[in-house]
C-alpha cells in the first residue's frame, strides 16, 4: 500500500516535471552577436540607421520578449534606474516619505498590479517575462516592474497630436499620418526610442514606435495597412478606472489582430478600458481614417472627409460632457491642423509636408507679433513620426539626448517596414532622410526660447533668462518669452522688473493662445496685489476672467478659481513666488 | 517601477465609485456589452439584467441592474456601472462594466483592516469570492467570544437572484439563556423591481436551550425597500418539533433623511404563544435593536424611534442623537436615551464613536466601530 502511494507521488512529480520542461526549453536565452553593425539575438536584430534605432523581433512571445530585452537597449539597468528615479519617493529623505512610499508601493503591488495582470492577455505576460529574462541575462523573472512601466502610461497625463489626410487632400490620394508624441513625464526616455518591427507567432506583423520595456505601444502600423496612435483626453473621474487593460496593450492588440478600421473598433469596443483617449485609426487600403474618442466606459467614432485630426480633447458631441477640467492646449493645435491641412497644403500633402505640419511652430505671419511658444510642435514633444500605410513607410524623427525635446525638428529617417516584414533582414539604408531644422534665423531663436522653457522647468532660472534675453533683444515683441521672463523674475522676487515684462506682454495687441493671455493678466493682478495697488490688481483679475478659453473646462484650483478669489480679497505671493489666499 | 508613486495615489483617489449621473432618453437596445470580466462567465451578469436586446431602455433599469449585481457580492466597488451609449436613430448600446477581483479579497486594505478588526472582536470570516467563475462564493466564519460558532455558507446566482445555503454549530451564553446546537439556513433573494428586494428563507435549528432539547423550523419572508426612504419588513413563523406551540414574529423599520437630520422608526411584534427565549427580540445597548444608553433586555414587542443630527463638517462629523423606546414586557416608560458621537468617512465606510446616557435609569453606553450605531436598514 505504502509502495503504491510512493508510486503515485513519483508519477505525479514526473508529470509536473514533464509539464514544466517545455517552458524551460522555451526560455533558453539566445546569445547576442554583432556582425557588420547588426546586433543579433535569435531571429531578432537591431541596427542603427542614420541615428534611428531599428529592431526586428520575431517568434513566440518569450522569444520576442527576450530579443527585446537583449537588443533594444544597451544598458537595461541604466534605463531601469532612470525610470525608477522619476518616481516620487524614489529617494525618500524623511520617515514620512518612507512610510508614504511604502504605502504606495504596497497598494500598487497588491491592488493595481493584480488588476492589470488579470486583464492582460497571456501572450503579453509571456512576452514581458521574456523581456525580463533577456534584459537581466536570466537573473530575474518578476514582471512587476515591466507591467507597471507599461501601465504607468495610464496614470499620467500627456498631450500628443495626430492627423491623417487622404484623397483630395494629398498629393497622390494615399493616406498620410502625422503623429507627435508629447509627454513631459517621459522626456528623459526620448533618446531610447526605437522603431520595433514585429513578426509574431500569432496575428499580423506590425511596426511600432516605442521605448524599451514597452510591450504595449502608443503608435504603430501593421502589415494590413492599419495605423493606430493614442492621444490623451482627460475624462471625468467616474469615467476612468484601474480595473481594466492598460491602454498600450489595447493598441498593441489592435495592431496585431485587426485588418480594418471596423475590426479595430470591435476590439476597442470590447476592451475593458481605463482612461480617456482620442485614438486615430487609419486604413491605407481604403484609404480612410477615423478618430475614436473613448473613456473607460464610453466610445464614439468621429469621421472626416479626406482628413481628420485629434489632439487632447473630445470633439464628438456625445463625448464632450465627459471631459474633465484642465488645459492641454488642444484648441490651438486643432486650429493649426485645420489651417495647415485645408488652407495651406490642401492637395499637396506628402511625407515632407506631413513632417512640416507636425513641426508647426506658429510662424510669424498671421500674428501681430512672434509667438515663440508652441504650435502643433508641443513644448514637450519627445517623438515625431510620419506613416504611409499603403506603402509600408515609417518615418521617425531621429532624436538623441542633445535634441530633446526637438523631435519634430530632428532629421527624419524613412524605413520600409514592409520589406523588413517580408525579408526579416535589416535594411542596408533608409528609404530617405528629411533634414533637421537648421538652427538659424527665426528658428534659431525659437530653439533658444524652447530650451529656456525647459531650463525654467528644471529650475535653472539664470541660464533660461540669459537665453530669453537673447530672444527678446532680437524680437522685442516675442509673446511667450515676455511671459516667461516676467514670471521667472517674479518668482525670484524681482517684482518690479517682472511686472515691466508682463506689462509688455499684456500690451500686445493679439495673443495667439488665450490661456497664456489669461495667465499673463492673472500674474499681473497678483503682483499688483503684492505691491498694494489693489485697483490695478482688480482690473487685471477682471481681464483674466474675461478671456474666453474654449478648451479649458473649469477646474478647481485653476487660474479662474484664484482670479475669482482675487476679486474678493487681495492675493499674496510666498517668497518662492507661489500664490496664496491670505 | 518599484516606487509607484504619487501619480498612482492621485489616480486611485480619482477612481471613485461614482453613481451614474447621465440622463438618457428612451431608446431601443441594439446591443448589450459586458466589459471587464476576467474570470466570471458573461451569462452570470446577463442573467441579472432586467432587459434584453430589442427592449426599450428605461432609466430605472440602471439602478435595478446595479442592485442585482451588488447583491451577488463578488464584484469590486469600482467600476460597477451601466452605461447607455447612443447609436443614433433612437438606438443605443448598453455597456455593463464590472470588475471581478481576486478570489480572496476585493481590496487589499479592506481585507487587512476588516480581518484585523474581526480578530479584535474574537471572530473571523474568510470568503472565497466566485472561485469557479460561475458566481458561486464560499464563506467560512467562526467566533470564540460569548457566542462560539463555526459555519460555512455557499451562495450562488439563481436566475435573477441569489440563493444561499449554509450551516453552523454554535454555543451561546447570555445573561438570559444558554443555547447550543446546529442550525441550517437556506435563502433566496432578488430585486423584483428597482426599489424592492424580496427574500425568502428557512432555518432549521436543532440543539438545546437551557439544557432543554430544542428543534425549530423557521420559515421567513423579508421585504426591503430603497427609494424615497429605506425600510424593511421581516416576518417569520416558528414551528417546534419538541412540543412548544407555534409563534409568529413581525419586525419592521424605516429610515428617512432630511438635510442634517436622520430619523428612524422600528417596531417588532409577536403573536401566538410566547416564543422560546432565544427567539425574543434583544434590544438595548449598541446591538441590532439599539437603545444606546441602557443595557440589553429581551422583549416580545417593541416600538423604537431614533433622531440624529449630523453637523455638516468636512472631516469629522459631530452627531447628537436621541433614542426613545417602548417595549414589553418591562419597558413601558422612561426609555429615553440621549448621546453624542463623532463619525469620520473613510474609503471603507464610516468609523464612529458614541457615548449615550439614559437620564432616567442613569445608565450609559460607549461604542466605537464601523458603520452608524443607529443600525440603518440593510
Amino acid at each position: 500500500m505504502v509502495f503504491l502511494e510512493r508510486k503515485i507521488i513519483f508519477y505525479f512529480f514526473l508529470l509536473l516535471l514533464f509539464l514544466y520542461c517545455p517552458v524551460v526549453d522555451a526560455l533558453d536565452i539566445p546569445e547576442v552577436t554583432i556582425e557588420d553593425g547588426v546586433l543579433r539575438a535569435g531571429s531578432g536584430w537591431r541596427i542603427d540607421l542614420e541615428g534611428l534605432r531599428v529592431g526586428f523581433l520575431s517568434g513566440s512571445p518569450e522569444e520576442i520578449g527576450m530579443q527585446h530585452g537583449l537588443l533594444m537597449t544597451d544598458d537595461p539597468e541604466e534605463l531601469r534606474q532612470k525610470m525608477l528615479d522619476k518616481q516620487p519617493f524614489a529617494h525618500p529623505e524623511t520617515l514620512g516619505e518612507r512610510l508614504t512610499g511604502f504605502f504606495l508601493n504596497t497598494y500598487a503591488r497588491f491592488q493595481f498590479y493584480p488588476a492589470f495582470l488579470r486583464h492582460t492577455p497571456e501572450e503579453y505576460i509571456r512576452e514581458m517575462r521574456g523581456f525580463v529574462l533577456g534584459a537581466s541575462g536570466g537573473e530575474e523573472e518578476d514582471i512587476y516592474d515591466v507591467m507597471m512601466g507599461n501601465a504607468a502610461q495610464d496614470l499620467e497625463i500627456a498631450a500628443c497630436s495626430a492627423f491623417a489626410a487622404w484623397g483630395e487632400a494629398t498629393q497622390d490620394g494615399e493616406i498620410y499620418v502625422g503623429r507627435n508624441l508629447d509627454h513631459g513625464g517621459m522626456l528623459d526616455l526620448a533618446g531610447y526610442q526605437v522603431l520595433a518591427i514585429y513578426n509574431p507567432e500569432k496575428g499580423y506583423r506590425f511596426a511600432v514606435h516605442n521605448y524599451p520595456a514597452f510591450v504595449g505601444t502608443m503608435s504603430g502600423m501593421n502589415e494590413k495597412g492599419l495605423v493606430i496612435s493614442s492621444n490623451y483626453s482627460m475624462a471625468r473621474r467616474e469615467e476612468i478606472t484601474i480595473n481594466g487593460l492598460p491602454y498600450m496593450f489595447m493598441l498593441r492588440n489592435v495592431l496585431q489582430n485587426a485588418a480594418t478600421i471596423n475590426e479595430a473598433l470591435e476590439i476597442i469596443k470590447n476592451t475593458p478600458r481605463t482612461i480617456g483617449l482620442t485614438l486615430l485609426l487609419a486604413d491605407g487600403k481604403t484609404p480612410e481614417a477615423v478618430v475614436v474618442e473613448i473613456t473607460a466606459n464610453r466610445m464614439q467614432v468621429r469621421t472626416g472627409e479626406d482628413y481628420i485630426f485629434a489632439a487632447n480633447r473630445y470633439l464628438h458631441p456625445e463625448m464632450k460632457e465627459f471631459q474633465a477640467g484642465g488645459w492641454l492646449a488642444s484648441a490651438l493645435r486643432e486650429k493649426r491642423l485645420q489651417e495647415l491641412i485645408t488652407d495651406k497644403f490642401w492637395g499637396e500633402i506628402d511625407v515632407p509636408i506631413t513632417r512640416d505640419i507636425m513641426r508647426d511652430r506658429l510662424p510669424p505671419e498671421g500674428f501681430n507679433q512672434e509667438n515663440f511658444g508652441q504650435g502643433i510642435n508641443h513644448e514637450v514633444n519627445m517623438a515625431s513620426m510620419v506613416m504611409v500605410p499603403s506603402r509600408g513607410e515609417f518615418w521617425v524623427g531621429a532624436v538623441d539626448d542633445s535634441e530633446i525635446p526637438f523631435a519634430a525638428d530632428a532629421h527624419f529617417v524613412g524605413v520600409d517596414v514592409r520589406k523588413i516584414w517580408e525579408t526579416g533582414e535589416p535594411p542596408r539604408e533608409p528609404i530617405g532622410i528629411l533634414q533637421a531644422t537648421p538652427r538659424e534665423g527665426y528658428e534659431g531663436y525659437w530653439f533658444k526660447a524652447r530650451e529656456a522653457n525647459l531650463l525654467l522647468g528644471q529650475g535653472k532660472r539664470e541660464e533660461a533668462l540669459e537665453l530669453l534675453e537673447e530672444v527678446l533683444s532680437a524680437y522685442p515683441r516675442a509673446e511667450m518669452p515676455l511671459l516667461m521672463v516676467g514670471r521667472a523674475l517674479i518668482r525670484q522676487g524681482e517684482i518690479e522688473k517682472g511686472t515691466a515684462y508682463l506689462e509688455r506682454f499684456a500690451a500686445l495687441e493679439n495673443h495667439s493662445e488665450p490661456f497664456h493671455q489669461m495667465e499673463g493678466y492673472f500674474w499681473l493682478a497678483v503682483v499688483y496685489d503684492q505691491v498694494g495697488e489693489r485697483e490695478k490688481a482688480v482690473e487685471y483679475y477682471r481681464r483674466s476672467l474675461q478671456v474666453q478659453i474654449e478648451d479649458m473646462p473649469p477646474v478647481e484650483g485653476g487660474y479662474h478659481y484664484f482670479a475669482e478669489k482675487g476679486l474678493e480679497t487681495p492675493l499674496k505671493l510666498t517668497p518662492e513666488g507661489r500664490v496664496y489666499i491670505p | 517601477m518599484k516606487n509607484l508613486t504619487l501619480a498612482i495615489l492621485i489616480f486611485s483617489l480619482l477612481c471613485v465609485s461614482a453613481s451614474e449621473v447621465e440622463a438618457s432618453g428612451n431608446c431601443k437596445i441594439e446591443e448589450i456589452i459586458v466589459l471587464g470580466l476576467t474570470r466570471t462567465e458573461e451569462r452570470i451578469v446577463l442573467a441579472q439584467l432586467p432587459f434584453s436586446e430589442g427592449d426599450q431602455w428605461k432609466e430605472e433599469y440602471r439602478i435595478w441592474t446595479l442592485r442585482r449585481l451588488q447583491l451577488l457580492d463578488f464584484f469590486a466597488y469600482d467600476p460597477l456601472r451601466v452605461i447607455v451609449e447612443p447609436l443614433g436613430n433612437e438606438k443605443c448600446r448598453i455597456i455593463v462594466r464590472a470588475a471581478d477581483p481576486a478570489v480572496l479579497y476585493k481590496e487589499p486594505m479592506e481585507f487587512v483592516i476588516t480581518k484585523a478588526v474581526d480578530l479584535l472582536f474574537r471572530q473571523f470570516n474568510l470568503s472565497l469570492f466566485n472561485p469557479g467563475g460561475i458566481g458561486s462564493s464560499l464563506k467560512f466564519y467562526g467566533g470564540w467570544g460569548n457566542y462560539r460558532n463555526l459555519g460555512m455558507t455557499v451562495s450562488s446566482p439563481l436566475g435573477a437572484g441569489l440563493g444561499s445555503a449554509g450551516g453552523q454549530i454554535y454555543s451561546n451564553s447570555t445573561g438570559f439563556y444558554k443555547e447550543s446546537g446546529l442550525v441550517f439556513k437556506g435563502d433566496y433573494s432578488s430585486w423584483v423591481n428597482p426599489s424592492t428586494r424580496l427574500t425568502g428563507g428557512i432555518d432549521y435549528r436543532t440543539g438545546e436551550l437551557n439544557e432543554q432539547k430544542q428543534i425549530i423550523l423557521l420559515p421567513r419572508g423579508e421585504l426591503y425597500y430603497n427609494n424615497e426612504f429605506r425600510g424593511e419588513i421581516k416576518a417569520a413563523a416558528g414551528f417546534s418539533f419538541t412540543g412548544e406551540k407555534p409563534f409568529y414574529r413581525l419586525q419592521g423599520q424605516a429610515l428617512g433623511e432630511l438635510g442634517s437630520f436622520v430619523g428612524l422608526i422600528r417596531g417588532g411584534f409577536m403573536a401566538g404563544e410566547p416564543p422560546p427565549l432565544n427567539y425574543h427580540f434583544r434590544l438595548g445597548g449598541f446591538g441590532l435593536i439599539p437603545l444606546r444608553g441602557q443595557p440589553v433586555e429581551l422583549a416580545q414587542n417593541y416600538l423604537l424611534g431614533t433622531l440624529e443630527y449630523h453637523f455638516q463638517t468636512p472631516q469629522f462629523i459631530p452627531i447628537l442623537f436621541a433614542d426613545w423606546g417602548w417595549y414589553s414586557p418591562g419597558g413601558t416608560g422612561g426609555n429615553i436615551n440621549i448621546g453624542a458621537g463623532l463619525a469620520m468617512e473613510i474609503p471603507l465606510g464610516v468609523i464612529r464613536a458614541d457615548f449615550a446616557w439614559s437620564p432616567v435609569r442613569g445608565t450609559t453606553g460607549f461604542n466605537i466601530g464601523f458603520g452608524h450605531s443607529y443600525r440603518p436598514p440593510f
